[in-house]
C-alpha cells in the first residue's frame, strides 16, 4: 500500500467519524484520534467546521409543534374507553392483561376513570364560562350581514392566530369553532395544514387574543394555536 | 478551535433516564399521572421529529399517541437494554412508518427517488427554511440519521436502535445524508 492510500484512509476515517464527533457522542479513543487528525489536516477541519454549522442550526431550528394537553386527554379518552370496553381482557394472552385483574392495578383503572372525568368536569366547566365571557365581553354585533357588493373586511392590521385542525373536523364544527372565536380564516392550510385566522375588528386587544388563543388550546378540535404578530409579515410554516 | 459539543447539556444525562424509569413503572402500574408527566417530557420532542418525518400535524400528532398507546400497554416490557428515550423513539419510528405506508405510499416510494435541486425562489429564505426545504428533499432515512444525531443528539448505536438497522447502516445513510445535504444547499453551503 502507498502512503497516498494511508492518508485517503486517514481522510475517509475522519470523515466518518465527524458527526458523531460533532453531536458529543463520539467513544473518548476515537474523539481523541479524530482531534489529533483534525490538528493536522485543513480539508478534515473544514468537513468538521461544516458540519458543526449544520449541528447548529439544527439545534436552533425550532419548529412550531402542537399543544399537548387537547392530544393527552383524546390518548386517555381511547384508553379509558378501550378499558371499559374490556378490550385488554379480550387481548387474551397479551402481556399486560394479567397484571389487569390484580386488586391494586383495578384500583388503578379506577384512577383513570376519576381522573379523566375530573378532567372532562374542568374542561367543560373551563369553556362553558370562557364561551359565557366572550359572548359577555366580545359579542359581535348582531345582524351583521355580508353580502356580495359588501366591502372585504381588512385584516391588514388585524391580530391573527396559526391554527391546526383536528383531522376530520365536519364543515359545522368548523364553523362553531370560527363564530365562537369570533374569527375568520384568511389564508391555509398550508402543506401543514396550517390555517391563519383573522378578526375584523381591528381594534380587538392583545388581551382578547390571548384568551381566545387559550379557548382555541382548549378544544379537543384544535391541535395547535398561536398568536401572530399584527402586519403583513407572511406566514413562514409553508 | 475544534471542541466536541458537549452532549450532557442536550441530551437526558443518567438522572433524567432515572426519573423516566421511574415513570415508566408506575405506568406499568397503570398511574395516569406518571402517563400525563411522561407525555409532556417527550411531547414536543416527539413532535418535532415526526413532523420532520410526515410533515403534518395530524399525523404526528396521531402517531405521538399510537406511541405512548404502545408504551401504555408494554411498560412492563421494557428491560432497559437502552435508554428510555431509545425505546420511545424507535416505537415512534415504526409507528410513522406504518402510518405513511397507510395514508402515503407514494411518498416512502419517492423517498428512494433522485434528488432535486432546491429551486430558485428559497435562496433568499433564512437559514432555517433553507434547512427545513432541503432535508424535506431527503429520503426519509436519512433524514431522520440527520435528526436524531444533529437535533435528538443521539449515537450512531442508539440510532441502529431506533431504526432497527446496523450501525453501519447509519453511518452509510449519515455519509449520504451530508453528501447530499451539500449538493442541495448550494447556498448554504457557500456559508459553510
Amino acid at each position: 500500500m502507498y502512503p497516498e492510500d494511508f492518508e485517503v484512509d486517514a481522510h475517509e476515517q475522519a470523515m466518518g467519524l465527524i458527526p458523531w464527533y460533532v453531536n458529543g457522542t463520539l467513544a473518548a479513543n476515537d474523539a481523541a484520534t479524530l482531534s489529533a487528525h483534525l490538528d493536522g489536516c485543513a480539508r478534515c477541519r473544514g468537513d468538521y467546521q461544516s458540519q458543526l454549522r449544520l449541528f447548529e442550526a439544527m439545534q436552533a431550528d425550532t419548529t412550531l409543534v402542537f399543544a399537548a394537553e387537547p392530544s393527552f386527554k383524546k390518548l386517555m379518552a381511547r384508553i379509558g374507553a378501550h378499558e371499559d370496553a374490556g378490550g385488554l381482557a379480550a387481548a387474551g394472552a397479551a402481556a399486560v392483561a394479567p397484571t389487569v385483574s390484580t386488586p391494586l392495578v383495578r384500583r388503578r383503572y379506577a384512577g383513570v376513570a376519576r381522573w379523566l372525568t375530573a378532567a372532562v368536569v374542568i374542561e367543560g366547566l373551563g369553556l362553558g364560562f370562557g364561551a359565557w365571557a366572550w359572548h359577555s365581553h366580545n359579542a359581535p354585533p348582531a345582524s351583521s350581514y355580508v353580502t356580495l357588493t359588501a366591502p372585504e373586511p381588512s385584516y391588514r392590521d388585524s391580530p391573527r392566530i396559526r391554527v391546526v385542525f383536528r383531522s376530520g373536523l365536519s364543515v359545522g364544527g368548523l364553523g362553531a369553532i370560527l363564530h365562537e372565536a369570533g374569527a375568520h380564516i384568511i389564508d391555509g392550510p398550508t402543506d401543514a395544514n396550517v390555517y391563519t385566522l383573522g378578526f375584523s375588528a381591528a381594534a380587538v386587544t392583545p388581551g382578547v387574543v390571548d384568551r381566545r388563543v387559550a379557548a382555541l388550546r382548549a378544544s379537543a378540535d384544535v391541535l395547535f394555536a398561536e398568536p401572530l404578530g399584527t402586519g403583513s409579515t407572511d406566514d413562514d410554516s409553508r | 478551535m475544534h471542541q466536541a459539543f458537549d452532549r450532557r447539556a442536550a441530551t437526558p444525562g443518567a438522572d433524567q433516564n432515572k426519573l423516566e424509569l421511574a415513570l415508566l413503572a408506575r405506568i406499568a402500574a397503570r398511574d395516569a399521572q406518571a402517563m400525563h408527566e411522561l407525555y409532556h417530557l417527550y411531547h414536543r420532542r416527539l413532535g418535532r421529529f415526526l413532523m420532520r418525518l410526515t410533515s403534518r400535524y395530524d399525523l404526528a400528532e396521531e402517531v405521538i399517541n399510537d406511541t405512548f398507546w404502545v408504551i401504555w400497554q408494554h411498560a412492563a416490557d421494557f428491560r432497559g437494554a437502552s435508554q428510555l428515550s431509545t425505546w420511545i423513539f424507535g416505537i415512534a419510528y415504526r409507528r410513522a412508518l406504518k402510518t405513511l405506508k397507510r395514508v402515503r405510499p407514494e411518498q416512502l416510494a419517492e423517498d428512494a427517488e433522485g434528488l432535486e435541486q432546491v429551486e430558485e425562489p428559497w435562496q433568499q429564505a433564512e437559514l432555517r427554511e433553507w434547512l427545513g426545504a432541503a432535508l424535506g428533499k431527503l429520503p426519509h432515512e436519512q433524514r431522520m440519521v440527520l435528526e436524531l444525531a444533529y437535533h435528538l443528539g443521539h449515537s450512531c448505536e442508539e440510532i441502529s436502535v431506533i431504526m432497527q438497522c446496523p450501525v453501519n447502516t447509519v453511518k452509510t445513510r449519515m455519509f449520504h445524508a451530508r453528501r447530499k445535504l451539500k449538493g442541495l444547499l448550494t447556498v448554504l453551503a457557500g456559508a459553510l
